[in-house]
């Protein structure tokens, strides 16, 4: 510990306070990912999985981009119905209104993940959105097993560091292959997208399925 | 604005987004606790998701008219302790050593209690601030070192540091702590500083 440290503020600090203040379970962290393990143990919704079975004669052209037109929709009328849920449920509380991505926007990045040896076959192209609410990233699947019951997968954003961020949880089971996430953090600081699967109620850890950067 | 009083009765009456909201208020004091006795970060995660878990599933008994962040306290150190306890029967089964481990359950309710307040204290500094802190007193470096750190003049660190420690002091002055090495040994039923976590363990009952 500095001496100039003592010598400028923490004089009036008792010591049992500095002492703490220099353990490390005062700066510990904890996981990333820990909300995210609570609401999917207590069965709360932590993040959106657009449904988009198509019906009959109705599947989106095979281009990708018109079919993530079609996810962006979908998001932004699956937002706008939990935004209206919440303005009904909580007056006065707007947090939900600015989250609906528009179709008509362009993306701010595009990315593509590749499985891991725990899911060879399984990739994604990814593009990001920017939106009042964070930024939504639209994830078109190839060759991702539905979870089984009891697990899921997760997404995380990674920094060069190695700081993660949970995006969101979702599980494949509906037969759709188009997944929505959230970020409240922008790719620039945590190009690496990594998702992971997880056994409900097990470690913090998962095993990485799939794994891919921005400028990939 | 919402009152004390009125989130804990959110909390209270299950509403998941005051379930999000406690998450992100405690969930790092709660980590402290848990850290604090276990000392292992995968360990100390399970048992603070025990706590919020076990804390959602108490919700509706708890008393709103007393304050949240010492119930949550309270769990977080039985969450944690029943994993130490735990980790030590699996240790060993050798009665020996389980008599010369008797009563010892980490540190002290008042250790772990003075921990939460400076972590919430801690928490609650602006990022510049906290910055400094954790830079001067977890990691030992000087001001200069951490002016050249962050790429500031020498000047802005030592005001940030003044400001913060005048934050650390204000919010931590009713914290009576002791000049001492951890004790241990202590029931879970003990009374912690000021006293307000005695009459909040009820609440987890």
């Amino acid at each position: 510990m500095s001496s100039e440290m003592t010598a400028s503020g923490p004089a009036d600090l008792p010591d049992g306070v500095t002492a703490l203040l220099a353990d490390e379970a005062v700066w510990a962290v904890p996981p990333a990912d820990g909300l995210d393990r609570l609401l999917t143990e207590l069965a709360v919704p932590t993040s959106t999985v657009i449904p988009l079975t198509p019906r009959a004669g109705e599947r989106p052209a095979p281009a990708h981009r018109a079919r993530w037109r079609t996810a962006v929709a979908a998001a932004a009328a699956a937002v706008a119905v939990f935004a209206a849920g919440l303005m009904l449920g909580n007056a006065g509380d707007d947090s939900g209104q600015a989250a609906s991505p528009d179709a008509d926007d362009p993306p701010v990045a595009e990315f593509s993940v590749r499985g891991t040896s725990a899911a060879p076959d399984a990739a994604a192209d990814v593009e990001v959105f920017d939106r009042g609410a964070g930024y939504a990233l639209i994830l078109q699947t190839r060759g991702l097993a539905p979870a089984p019951d009891g697990s899921f997968y997760q997404g995380w954003l990674r920094s060069p560091a190695g700081e993660q961020v949970s995006v969101g949880t979702f599980h494949m089971r509906g037969g759709d292959d188009i997944v929505v996430l959230w970020s409240g953090v922008p790719l620039s600081g945590y190009p690496t997208l990594v998702v992971t699967r997880h056994d409900a109620g097990g470690s913090v850890a998962g095993e990485e399925v799939m794994v891919g950067a921005l400028g990939t | 604005v919402t009152t004390e009083r009125e989130f804990a009765a959110r909390f209270r009456d299950g509403d998941d987004a005051t379930l999000r909201d406690v998450y992100e208020r405690y969930s790092g004091a709660v980590f402290t606790v848990a850290y604090s006795i276990l000392r292992d970060p995968t360990r100390a995660a399970d048992a603070a998701q025990a706590t919020f878990v076990n804390a959602w599933r108490a919700a509706p008994r708890f008393d709103i008219d007393q304050p949240l962040g010492p119930w949550l306290y309270t769990i977080a150190r039985r969450a944690a302790i029943d994993s130490y306890r735990r980790e030590r029967r699996l240790e060993s089964t050798d009665p020996d050593v389980l008599d010369g481990r008797a009563g010892s359950d980490g540190p002290s309710m008042e250790r772990t209690w003075e921990a939460w307040q400076v972590r919430l204290a801690v928490d609650a500094l602006p990022e510049d601030e906290r910055q400094v802190v954790r830079l001067a007193w977890y990691e030992g470096f000087s001001h200069p070192e951490i002016a050249e750190r962050l790429h500031v003049p020498v000047g802005t660190v030592k005001s940030r540091s003044h400001r913060a420690h005048r934050r650390l002091a204000d919010a931590l002055a009713h914290v009576r702590v002791e000049n001492r090495s951890d004790a241990s040994g202590v029931s879970d039923g003990a009374a912690v500083a000021g006293g307000t976590c005695d009459s909040e363990f009820d609440n987890e009952q």
